[in-house]
């Protein structure tokens, strides 16, 4: 808990820093490119694209709804890969910095979190009109998505947080991470409906696939117009549980990143 | 001394490990299980020990040293960077800490994106350094190139675009590593006369340079280290013979 309190002050008083390596990392990712930021839209775009041709038209499965329920879950999914797949490198990558100022290095954590979020609510962009064109459920249920993106921020900071110190000591991790955040995919319910699991697992599958509950609550209050069931509170556990670990674990070992970097 | 030092070293103790599994993966790993090395053999060595010395305001201290004696592990220490693992380092003043600040350009944003983004990693406001802007990028030469991107850039324009920056972004207590020298003789003799206006202010300067030249120039207290320890301190005429000596 003292650790929590102390990274969230330390973060706090260089929140211009984190604003400024936001808007650089943005800059250099976008700029020089003809399209721009209009790729951070196009991106989302294309991958969804390339999952409706594959389930739609070359295995002919899914129902009428389905580009969308996909899209709502592999929106998020995008998310976490982006941010957790860079902060299991980021100390690597920022080591000259690490060893030339001193400043609060959860910033850096925090700021991979931060363009992966900003990615997401741009492909939020591309996902709207497609909910319309698809017929999904509008109800009041869909006031919970900033709920649901406040607990998957905190789940991905305190996953990063975690997995930026491991990535330090265990180079090998970087392409562990890969193989894994690919095999929880498709352990998830993104690409298929929950409802595909047999009925006597569901209930131990939701409660211990955090990625579950996650992609089954956007579905329901984007697509299905649903509020979240009370499994969500299985993935609220994990991003708590994250949250502490990852900020006890990296404040321990923060002191020492400048030497083993 | 009377007053209280600015930069106090107690005992200092850094220590580094040499683990196995630093840089481990795998293949580390399996070696080392079937070599049968106890994971428990991990060396360590001290990149400073035992170090004692003392700087008032206003000095200007010259670390003297081979290459891998510790006067760069000595400077992050200051900065902070590192923790003493045995004794203390106090230091009772804001550190601007530009080791090898060219390294840290992003070379896809142009030069005044870098100088924004390098004064606020260092810890500077948007408005001091706003307030600084114009000095910095007189004092670099660069005119319009500071519009450009920084790959666009000679090594010496960076050069000279990082000593801009570390000139006119000081704090209290300025660590100066090998960053002298930069840029064509017209431009270091700008930088030195800057150099020696600095000297003559109130700000402290620690300054890390193989070369002896540097150091007999401006600072005026020397210390220099051999392998982790202090082997002499003292004022830099008597150093500067005793290290020319050895």
């Amino acid at each position: 808990m003292k650790s929590l309190i102390n990274q969230i002050k330390g973060v706090l008083s260089r929140i211009d820093l984190a604003k400024y390596l936001m808007q650089t990392d943005l800059k250099v990712r976008y700029k020089n490119k003809a399209l721009g930021f209009l790729w951070a839209v196009l991106d989302p775009f294309f991958m969804m694209l390339i999952y409706i041709i594959l389930v739609s038209f070359v295995f002919k499965k899914g129902d009428a709804q389905y580009p969308v329920l996909l899209f709502s879950a592999l929106l998020s999914y995008r998310w976490f890969v982006f941010s957790t797949g860079n902060n299991v490198a980021v100390l690597v990558k920022n080591s000259k910095l690490l060893q030339t100022v001193k400043f609060p290095f959860s910033i850096l954590v925090m700021n991979e979190v931060n363009i992966g979020l900003f990615n997401y609510l741009l492909g939020l962009i591309v996902l709207f009109p497609m909910l319309f064109l698809f017929n999904a459920t509008f109800s009041l249920n869909l006031l919970w998505l900033p709920v649901i993106i406040v607990v998957q921020y905190i789940f991905t900071i305190g996953f990063g947080l975690l997995l930026s110190v491991a990535g330090l000591y265990f180079r090998d991790l970087q392409n562990i991470m890969l193989f894994l955040m690919r095999i929880v995919l498709y352990l998830s319910p993104a690409l298929y409906d929950i409802a595909l699991i047999p009925a006597k697992f569901q209930h131990i599958y939701l409660c211990l696939n955090p990625f579950a509950s996650l992609f089954d609550t956007y579905k329901n209050i984007l697509v299905r117009g649903l509020p979240p069931n009370g499994y969500f509170l299985v993935f609220v556990g994990f991003a708590i549980v994250f949250l502490f670990l990852g900020t006890y674990y990296f404040t321990k070992k923060e002191h020492n990143f400048a030497k083993d970097v | 001394m009377e007053t209280n030092p600015i930069i106090e070293a107690k005992n200092l103790g850094i220590k580094y490990k040499i683990s196995r599994f630093k840089r481990s993966s795998v293949m580390n790993l399996m070696k080392t299980v079937a070599t049968r090395n106890s994971l428990k053999s991990n060396g360590e060595f001290w990149g400073l020990r035992n170090l004692n010395f003392e700087v008032q305001k206003g000095d200007i201290l010259g670390v003297l040293g081979k290459n891998g004696s510790g006067k760069s592990t000595l400077l992050r220490t200051i900065a902070g960077i590192y923790l003493p693992d045995e004794g203390e380092m106090n230091v009772n003043g804001t550190v601007s800490s530009m080791l090898t600040l060219s390294s840290g350009f992003k070379e896809d944003l142009t030069g005044v994106e870098n100088i924004f983004l390098i004064g606020v990693v260092t810890g500077f406001t948007e408005k001091e350094i706003k307030a600084k802007f114009a000095e910095i990028v007189e004092f670099s030469e660069l005119e319009d190139f500071i519009y450009q991107p920084v790959k666009s850039y000679s090594s010496g324009m960076k050069a000279r675009l990082g000593f801009s920056i570390a000139i006119s972004l000081k704090r209290d207590i300025m660590l100066v590593d090998e960053i002298l020298g930069v840029g064509d003789f017209k431009f270091r003799e700008k930088s030195r006369k800057k150099m020696i206006e600095l000297i003559k202010s109130d700000i402290t300067v620690v300054l890390v340079s193989h070369n002896s030249e540097t150091i007999k120039e401006y600072s005026n207290k020397c210390i220099w280290i051999h392998e982790g320890e202090l082997k002499a301190a003292g004022e830099t005429d008597e150093m500067m013979k005793l290290y020319l000596d050895s």
